[in-house]
């Protein structure tokens, strides 16, 4: 029997390695979302970084009435203010600008003499994109409490009172995290996502292609009536929808891994994700593909066509994504919730995370949960691949 | 030799087979005839072991099916009605996989693959990838793939249809080399006059019944016709309007006791 298994598992993927289409879906496209996940990240630090140290210019009306000091402490930060002739409230909320300053006449007397001065600050939080105008209303408002800060603080030595008085608790955080569990815990979460995405896509090409399409294209028969077992021609074609899961998952996982720790987010530690997470990722997530590979070929087997096992797939992707996304977002996971199938797995993951290292407790409920359920659902499968009725409809 | 007896299969309130019966020996050509839904891939299939009857036996070189089905697949090669080849592989790739599943491997697959290529004139075309294959190229591929293993028994499910002439005569002259090599070779088809040239014994199947099985020239002489064509559409109208019992017996043969033909058993 392991000689047809062998021979179905080598045909398959073979079929499958030269499918353009089918290697594209299994393939290409969870390794461009692993690629696009570690490097986003980086990439959106950059680029706030960047925009938070660009020189921004501020269009203003009444720059003759605002303290010399404040403007300097806008210098400071990198904030000019340009005068502004026309209608400034209209301009930003066209969003042709993205924020600006009014000064009122006395604002500097009232400064002196110390009385609350006030300027208005016109900001269109949907102008310039998501690094808008509610990016320059930080900006300024960071600049104007330094400016605050210098003034209660000279205000304060005039009246010989030390500014200490102002702090009465001071709160020192220190970060006992360490480097792999701040890379780790970062990673995770979108690991847990990464991992979903691909086991539930990874096999789905090829687990529909092996049988729903085998009967649609007509050669289904042709091999039943080999002398190879039923159960023999589904291990055979279960083995190709597992192999070409696991592909993508090692593929994915890797290039994760590759590119996030050559472009780090930049985050306290600047550190991509641990080797220790992508040893875990793998261990956890494929038992996972097993069972996902299994239950694949099930809907696939039930189905008459191609199409059909298509719409029939989809509740099967939400089933393996939703536990993976709930993971995500969700903080404390019990040992004993590594066992729940499908959950299993990022709950493991999300656990070694926290903790910075491999936790072989948590990775073994995680495998035993899932060739649990991976053991409940192949007979099933294989009983319904093995019905005439169904293997005939068409 | 390939025997059945007394073949039962209803789905439901159709009653797809019902009591079918004939034998097929080694070096003849049997035909197996009958009007659409009449029963004849489902006693294909019964035969194959991919559905199991509900009543009667099939016996294959000695191997009953419901006892020993991977022995008697082993027994036969069988052309499947669909013309379904799988598009990413080329024929030798589907000759290789199939023989695979008869125990060839190494030098003696490559020999056997080669055989088979060489028997059906596919040297053109046997290592370029089947997608775009027309009809008859795929004819071919799935003929080749049920003779790799050089089966005893041939089963082909109306290997002429949908062919052109030149693809038709092809396929007939396998046929006939098939048994003129001492094959058992079994298959359906709907063109009378092809059933007329080849086959050596017909069994004549309609509403999931054996209406008469015999030679050519003896269903024509049973039935006065002066065609099997006629004697076709005789014995058809004789099943839905006598009992099926008065041209054949539960053997299988001829009423009255006769041999079916010279080359019978």
């Amino acid at each position: 029997m392991l000689r047809d298994v062998m021979n179905i598992w080598r045909k398959e993927l073979m079929d499958t390695v030269r499918d353009r289409k089918g290697m594209t879906q299994a393939i290409v496209i969870p390794l461009v979302i692993g690629i696009f996940y570690a490097s986003f990240t980086p990439m959106l630090m950059k680029a706030m970084t960047a925009r938070r140290e660009k020189p921004l210019t501020i269009p203003a009306q009444g720059i003759a009435y605002a303290d010399a000091r404040l403007l300097d402490t806008f210098g400071r930060y990198g904030i000019t203010l340009e005068e502004y002739e026309g209608d400034l409230e209209a301009v930003i909320q066209d969003a042709k600008r993205e924020s600006g300053l009014v000064f009122e006449p006395g604002f500097t007397e009232d400064v002196s003499e110390e009385r609350p001065a006030t300027a208005r600050l016109l900001t269109n939080s949907t102008a310039g994109g998501i690094f808008g105008g509610g990016f320059s209303d930080t900006r300024l408002q960071l600049a104007v409490g330094a400016y605050n800060q210098m003034v209660v603080a000279e205000r304060m030595a005039a009246r010989e009172v030390d500014p200490a008085i102002l702090v009465p608790v001071a709160l020192n955080a220190e970060d006992l995290a360490t480097p792999e569990q701040r890379g780790a815990f970062f990673a995770s979460f979108y690991l847990s996502i990464l991992v979903a995405v691909t086991v539930a896509q990874g096999g789905l090409f090829v687990a529909i292609d092996v049988t729903a399409g085998e009967k649609e294209r007509g050669t289904l028969e042709s091999l039943l009536v080999t002398p190879a077992s039923d159960i023999a021609v589904f291990l055979g074609k279960l083995g190709a929808v597992f192999t070409i899961s696991v592909i993508p998952l090692v593929l994915t996982l890797t290039a994760y891994w590759a590119v996030s720790n050559v472009m780090p987010p930049n985050m306290a530690g600047d550190s991509g994700l641990p080797g220790f997470m992508l040893t875990a990722s793998l261990l956890t997530g494929m038992p996972l593909a097993l069972v996902v590979s299994v239950a694949q070929m099930m809907i696939s087997v039930r189905a008459r066509t191609f199409r059909d096992a298509q719409s029939g797939a989809t509740p099967l992707i939400f089933a393996v994504m939703i536990p993976g996304f709930v993971a995500a977002f969700s903080q404390a996971k019990a040992l004993w919730s590594c066992l729940i199938p499908v959950y299993g797995p990022f709950a493991a993951m999300g656990r070694m995370a926290q903790a910075g290292g491999l936790q072989w407790d948590a990775m073994g409920l995680s495998a035993a949960g899932s060739l649990i359920a991976a053991a409940m659902v192949l007979p099933v499968a294989m009983k319904m691949f093995t019905r005439e009725t169904l293997l005939y409809r068409s | 030799m390939i025997q059945v007896r007394d073949l039962v299969k209803h789905y439901g309130e159709v009653r797809a087979v019902d009591g079918v019966s004939f034998h097929c020996p080694d070096g003849h050509i049997t035909g197996l005839l009958g009007p659409n839904g009449a029963g004849k891939t489902t006693t294909l299939r019964m035969i194959c072991g991919l559905i199991r009857p509900m009543q009667g036996t099939v016996i294959v070189d000695g191997h009953e099916v419901g006892q020993n089905p991977a022995a008697v697949r082993r027994a036969l090669g069988v052309q499947t009605d669909s013309s379904g080849t799988y598009p990413r592989l080329t024929p030798r790739e589907h000759f290789k996989y199939f023989g695979g599943f008869y125990g060839l491997s190494g030098s003696e697959l490559d020999a056997r693959v080669q055989a088979v290529i060489d028997m059906l004139g596919m040297g053109e075309f046997a290592d370029r990838r089947t997608q775009g294959f027309s009809r008859g190229q795929r004819q071919k591929v799935i003929l080749g793939r049920a003779l790799v293993h050089d089966p005893k028994n041939v089963i082909m499910d109306e290997p002429t249809s949908g062919l052109d002439v030149m693809a038709v005569r092809e396929t007939r002259d396998v046929i006939r080399m098939l048994r003129d090599r001492g094959h058992c070779v079994l298959f359906t088809t709907h063109y009378m006059d092809e059933a007329a040239r080849l086959c050596d014994r017909v069994a004549i199947i309609i509403r999931g019944r054996i209406a008469a099985v015999g030679s050519p020239a003896e269903l024509m002489e049973m039935t006065g016709c002066s065609s099997l064509e006629d004697a076709f559409v005789a014995l058809a109208g004789g099943a839905q309007g006598l009992l099926v019992s008065e041209y054949a017996n539960a053997d299988g043969n001829v009423n009255g006791g006769r041999n079916a033909g010279g080359r019978a058993r």
